[in-house]
């Protein structure tokens, strides 16, 4: 399992990971390209892969679970 | 009244809300991971904070969606001074880093913003026709009457 803050190589660029949570048996992830800033990626774990969110409630809901883990910081 | 609600169906808009979707799915769709690093030089550190610090900033603008999000990467790159942990990284973000960034953002906002504008308008559809069902005893009646 990949853990938040470990830089994974994909697609040929550096990403790392920012945070990631478990919802019906999806892992869901935010990478940040580490090489260029701007670049995110909001997908989900399928095997050794990651499938792009192209569903806008999906990516909604994704959206807003990682603005609210990532702004609970204490 | 249905009329206002159709009209609220404005067709830029749903194009618009089309051709985002279009385009996600015209990108690509599936990454395979290569590897994880278990050691990271300095520098790869370094960018890593500053990459993080950015999906940070991203992630408030996106969900206050709506709003100026070059304002809202503003106020929340200031709230993350607090952040005793990211303050080293804070400066690294530059000129064109922040502008990539309220662009990426502003991107995501009318995402979101027409993905709500669409799904409004297809439940206000639903609601319009369910309102006037089809009486298809009508239909039948009229029909043999024509006969």
């Amino acid at each position: 399992m990949i853990e938040v803050g470990k830089i994974l190589q994909a697609d040929g660029n550096e990403y790392t990971l920012v945070d990631k949570f478990i919802k019906d048996n999806n892992t869901y992830l935010y990478l940040s390209n580490i090489n260029e800033i701007g670049d995110f990626i909001f997908g989900k774990l399928d095997g050794e892969d990651i499938v792009l969110l192209n569903d806008p409630d999906e990516l909604e809901m994704a959206l807003k679970q990682f603005n609210a883990d990532l702004h609970n910081f204490n | 009244m249905e009329e206002v609600h159709v009209k609220e169906v404005e067709p830029k808009e749903v194009k618009d809300y089309l051709r985002l979707i279009a385009a996600q799915n015209e990108s690509t769709r599936r990454i395979r991971i290569e590897g994880i690093k278990d050691a990271i030089t300095d520098e790869q550190r370094r960018r890593r904070g500053s990459a993080i610090v950015a999906a940070i900033s991203f992630a408030v603008a996106t969900h206050f969606s709506g709003i100026n999000p070059d304002v809202a990467i503003q106020t929340e790159i200031q709230a993350l001074n607090s952040f005793e942990a990211l303050k080293d990284y804070l400066s690294m973000i530059t000129p064109a880093m922040y502008a990539t960034m309220a662009a990426t953002a502003a991107s995501f906002s009318n995402f979101i913003r027409h993905n709500r504008a669409f799904r409004r308008a297809n439940k206000e559809f639903d609601n319009m026709v369910n309102n006037e069902p089809v009486n298809l005893q009508d239909l039948v009646e009229k029909q043999a009457k024509t006969m």
